[in-house]
């Protein structure tokens, strides 16, 4: 009886175990400026087997994306993702204080959607427009609340710079064991990045 | 101890069951998913799940290399027909087909709880498992298969809204087979309690939850349809109805189990056991048909 009991335990949380149905390997791109942080550009490479399934739909079969087709993709699967932020959670933490984070959402622009091996790969920007004089930390995660996409991480690129000549830049990633997703199962990869202007 | 048991595996299920219902993100606006997906922050983590999450993380990265190779292996059929190939991937699929099954969705909610609210032996467990499995797969054949036939384009798009449909027509039937199922247990007389489960409420149970197209079989039929491979994908369907097969078989063999073994336990206490004998099934059912009904209102809400 405990023998069945035990497996049965064993079984039952793997209930809230979500699908995965999608995965998808995910970098970005921090774009800088003079002031601070411009934006981000996002690159989202989609299994071979899901991208299959979506170049059947979108693309004419040349393998090979047209304005058309990518405003087509844009519109029917992508924009609905906007309703949980891109799968993107940005916290802006304070100078003195972590109380201080702020979340940012964000607005997504220029999407390119393209097909390298097989697989889809989604590309787009999103503004934040974060000035600042000396100090800077931003924390950066990247997940499906509903778990119906699992998201990786596996290039050593994963967060990069662009026109970062004015900044030092320290990147720790780590699971942030205080915050859950998917009832309670699964605490977030973040990303946090800590800038520091440059002494002239 | 059982009793408590018991009143967790309800409360499992009830917090667990409007997980059948999510989609895909990139093609609905998940409304009722952003009330449902728990996202809350919780400033002390009461009970350290470290090694549990690990285990999902692990199930996970499995089923990401299984997709991988599978990917691979079509890629492989469409340049020559192997039979060494065909064996592998068949291995590979029944091997996914398993560790998908364990998510949530495909039955296994229903599969316990039916069992819970009925008298029967282990076999019927295997028989229930069988049938929701491979109608699970079935119902995603057969529904490409006419979108395919009939439309040619926009596979992913079209079957995105058919689904929609068919949970609704399956929710509607899962609430319809509680309320039947609470109409006799509450008909029935005390010196009946345990009368044995039938075949035919086994195949109503099966049916109103296997109607729900698996969306792994949708996604990987669709991908052997763009390699052209068509009859690969269905091969592949029928290896992932043999996995997901097996595990929820396993979970109605276990609950049947559990529930035939702890009523024995129970026998020495003759008021926990009129509880059992009872109640327990009376719960069970009114537990099918409120998930049935859940499920349904939050498949209309999307």
């Amino acid at each position: 009886m405990k023998v069945y009991l035990i497996i049965l335990l064993f079984f039952f949380p793997l209930f809230l175990f979500s699908h995965p149905h999608i995965f998808i390997e995910s970098s970005i791109e921090i774009v800088l400026n003079d002031n601070g942080i411009e934006g981000m550009n996002h690159k989202w490479v989609f299994d071979e087997m899901f991208s299959g399934s979506m170049i059947g739909d979108f693309d004419d079969g040349d393998e090979v994306l047209s304005k058309e087709e990518i405003a087509d993709l844009k519109k029917n699967a992508f924009e609905y993702t906007s309703e949980q932020e891109y799968f993107t959670r940005i916290k802006v933490v304070g100078h003195s204080t972590v109380s201080e984070k702020k979340k940012i959402k964000l607005n997504a622009e220029n999407f390119v959607a393209t097909i390298q091996d097989g697989k889809l790969i989604y590309s787009f920007f999103t503004p934040l427009k974060l000035d600042f004089s000396e100090k800077k930390k931003i924390i950066i995660s990247i997940y499906d609340s509903t778990y119906y996409v699992a998201f990786s991480f596996k290039s050593p690129d994963v967060i990069t710079l662009k026109n970062g000549s004015n900044f030092t830049c320290k990147i720790k990633q780590q699971k942030n064991t205080k915050e859950k997703f998917y009832f309670e199962q699964f605490s977030p990869d973040e990303f946090i990045i800590e800038f520091s202007r440059k002494k002239l | 101890m059982k009793r408590l048991f018991f009143i967790l595996l309800f409360l499992y299920f009830f917090f667990s069951a409007h997980l059948f219902s999510q989609g895909n993100p990139f093609f609905k606006p998940q409304k009722a998913n952003k009330k449902i997906a728990s996202e809350k922050v919780i400033k002390k983590p009461v009970v350290s799940f470290s090694m549990y999450q690990k285990l999902l993380m692990r199930l996970n990265r499995y089923q990401h290399h299984l997709n991988k190779k599978l990917s691979a292996f079509s890629r492989k059929i469409k340049k020559g027909l192997s039979i060494k190939l065909l064996f592998y991937s068949f291995l590979l699929a029944v091997l996914y087909g398993i560790i998908h099954a364990l998510g949530p969705g495909h039955g296994k909610i229903f599969a316990m709880s039916y069992f819970a609210s009925q008298k029967s032996e282990w076999k019927k467990g295997i028989l229930l498992g069988v049938i929701i499995a491979f109608l699970h797969v079935i119902s995603a054949v057969a529904l490409v298969l006419c979108l395919y036939f009939i439309f040619k384009k926009s596979l992913l798009t079209r079957m995105n809204d058919f689904e929609q449909q068919l949970k609704l027509v399956s929710f509607s039937l899962i609430t319809l087979i509680g309320m039947v199922l609470i109409f006799l247990n509450l008909k029935k007389k005390p010196v009946e309690t345990n009368v044995e489960v039938s075949n035919k409420s086994i195949y109503s149970i099966a049916v109103g939850v296997g109607l729900v197209p698996c969306p792994n079989t949708t996604i990987i039929l669709l991908f052997s349809i763009s390699l052209n491979i068509l009859w690969y994908g269905l091969f592949l369907a029928f290896g992932l109805a043999v996995g997901m097969a097996i595990t929820i078989s396993t979970t109605g063999v276990l609950t049947v189990l559990v529930k035939n073994r702890s009523i024995g336990f129970l026998s020495k206490n003759s008021g926990l056991k009129h509880f059992f004998d009872n109640y327990l099934e009376l719960i069970g059912s009114f537990f099918i048909t409120g998930v049935g009904l859940f499920l349904l209102i939050t498949t209309c809400m999307l």
